[in-house]
């Protein structure tokens, strides 16, 4: 069988079951556990299209996914739009306001490798955090702000959301996958592998780094407006969450870093766990224990990932089968 | 005179130790030149220099009359300076093929397909002998089939010059002579070499010229056959050792005293 009829085949069939879903499954604590699933997949191939790409571990996503919320919500009020799907044509704008964002964070972060990248995002993080709850005139500070509520009937209300996502979904896959292809995305892998003998080889890697990480903070914002609309409403801490950081990571980490369908695959498994947990096990923040230590048996056992694993394992096979 | 690569009174200094101290030479379009010298004696400083991985502190690199001194890496690679390393550096997670096109900035979109074309690398794949093993990962390569890799890539930016730092180091013999022999059939295409290597045979073997460094300076120059009868080169390889022995080859007394 044609190897790529099959990946095509898989795709498709995948994306009729996304666009499916919610018809079949009607019941509306299922299609919130499918909406972050799928928010997920964005943010984590957002994560995945800088850091999988270039190997540079971003701590600090959330500051573009609180950005985009604060966007959104800023929007809404200022302009006193009223609720309904005219709201997520907002959501693109938001994603460009992150990627503003993003330009001097990144300028900054970037002058940096490897660990002390690491910590500087967290560090960039918490500063961002610090600003929502003091920024009063734009945050409102630790009181929040409310979006406009949408006028959907209570049974059909998550489908709303539950395709904005899916659209930004597959816009985070798309774009990953064109930058994978293109001379760019080459140019970023050549980075995560040697940087100086990139740039010795004329790869502009001081550019090239900062466009994947806007390219990133675009995506990312745009999860982040439809999940303060989703909401309905912003805090400093469900804005700027250092679980986000930790999440969207974890999952690429579980799916295959550099991948593209890794972040996809990895959302898929760990959203809906994540989601079961958190109503299972509410007290004492004992889901966020158990998910700490399922990160420890995902870089324990599987630190390449899922797909690069099944990829060896596949050309194990095919190996053997020729002999 | 025609010098393609003319490096003028090259100083650098990392902290009290100079490496390279008021160094002078220049390379001749069209030839093989050769750079020896000892361990230390700032062979490798001069590489980094000349491509801009290292500043000098006074002096002045000029390749086919522009002045390139201090030009960064991915400019002085552009401009047409190709260079591999002593530690062969390729992309480890790339393939062949990808490593080769990674390529540089600056270059016009349709060039650049041009320049990187699969078909195009493929071929500078097959120079090298590696072209079925164009979608293997670099990593996955012997240690002298990277070195090939390298040089292929190097290749595949149109380099006017290419220094080559040790190409024949670590490697086993018969791929020694692959390697000079690809290095011969480049230059007969027109491309220029400077190679740094410790392996005596292979330098007098391959070279037009030879340029002898210690001590960060040029202490002299010439065809092959000259330079090694050179007193003061000798005297720099080899010490004091000289005297015991005035016939035996500098080569083959480096190769016994390993």
């Amino acid at each position: 069988m044609n190897p790529a009829l099959v990946r095509r085949s898989v795709i498709v069939l995948a994306l009729l079951c996304a666009i499916g879903f919610p018809f079949v499954f009607r019941n509306p604590a299922t299609t919130s556990i499918a909406f972050f699933t799928v928010l997920y997949m964005g943010a984590a191939s957002a994560w995945n299209l800088f850091s999988g790409y270039t190997g540079y571990m971003a701590l600090g996503n959330a500051v573009f996914y609180g950005s985009g919320a604060y966007f959104i919500a800023n929007v809404t009020n200022h302009l006193d739009l009223s609720g309904g799907i005219g709201i997520f044509l907002w959501v693109p704008v938001a994603g460009l306001f992150s990627g503003i964002v993003a330009i001097p964070v990144g300028w900054l972060a970037l002058r940096t490798r490897r660990h002390t990248f690491v910590v500087i995002t967290i560090a960039i993080f918490f500063i961002f955090q610090l600003l929502a709850y003091n920024l009063q005139s734009v945050t409102n500070g630790s009181a929040g702000m409310q979006l406009p509520l949408p006028p959907w009937i209570a049974a059909t209300y998550n489908d709303y959301f539950y395709f904005a996502a899916l659209i930004a979904a597959v816009l985070a896959v798309v774009v990953s996958w064109t930058v994978r292809r293109s001379h760019f995305g080459l140019q970023l892998l050549a980075i995560r592998d040697d940087e100086d003998r990139a740039r010795g080889l004329g790869v502009r890697t001081g550019r090239v780094k900062l466009a994947a990480f806007v390219l990133s903070g675009v995506l990312t914002g745009m999860c982040g407006a439809i999940y303060a609309y989703y909401l309905g409403s912003v805090y400093p801490p469900f804005a700027f969450e250092a679980i986000f950081d930790l999440t969207v990571a974890l999952m690429a980490f579980l799916g295959g870093l550099g991948t593209v369908s890794g972040p996809v695959i990895g959302a898929l498994l760990l959203e809906p766990l994540q989601q079961y947990l958190t109503q299972q096990f509410t007290a004492a923040g004992l889901s966020l224990i158990l998910f700490g230590a399922l990160f420890l048996v995902v870089i324990g056992f599987l630190p390449q990932g899922i797909v690069p694993s099944a990829e060896a394992l596949s050309r194990r096979v095919k190996a053997a089968r020729s002999r | 005179m025609t010098a393609l690569l003319d490096v003028r009174g090259v100083t650098k200094s990392f902290g009290g130790l100079r490496a390279l101290d008021d160094c002078s030479f220049a390379v001749e379009e069209g030839s093989i030149a050769g750079l020896i010298g000892p361990n230390g004696s700032g062979k490798t400083t001069m590489f980094n220099v000349v491509t801009g991985y290292e500043r000098a502190d006074a002096g002045s690199v000029v390749l086919a009359g522009n002045e390139i001194t201090n030009a960064p890496p991915g400019r002085t690679c552009g401009l047409g300076v190709g260079r591999t390393f002593q530690l062969t550096r390729v992309f480890p997670r790339l393939t062949l093929l990808e490593n080769l096109q990674v390529g540089r900035a600056g270059v016009p979109k349709a060039k650049r397909r041009e320049l990187y074309s699969d078909a195009r690398c493929t071929e500078l794949l097959g120079f090298v002998g590696l072209a079925d093993m164009a979608r293997v990962q670099a990593g996955t390569l012997s240690y002298g089939q990277r070195k090939l890799v390298e040089l292929a890539t190097v290749l595949a930016q149109e380099p006017r010059v290419v220094l080559l730092d040790e190409p024949a180091g670590g490697i086993n013999p018969l791929l020694i002579t692959q390697i000079g022999e690809r290095i011969r059939e480049l230059n007969r295409r027109g491309v220029t070499f400077l190679v740094v290597e410790h392996n005596m045979e292979f330098v007098m073997g391959l070279c037009d010229v030879v340029w002898v460094m210690e001590h960060g300076t040029v202490i002299a120059h010439g065809e092959p056959g000259q330079v090694r009868r050179d007193p003061r080169v000798l005297d720099a390889y080899l010490g004091g050792a000289l005297d015991e022995d005035d016939q035996e080859e500098p080569g083959e007394r480096k190769e016994a005293t390993r």
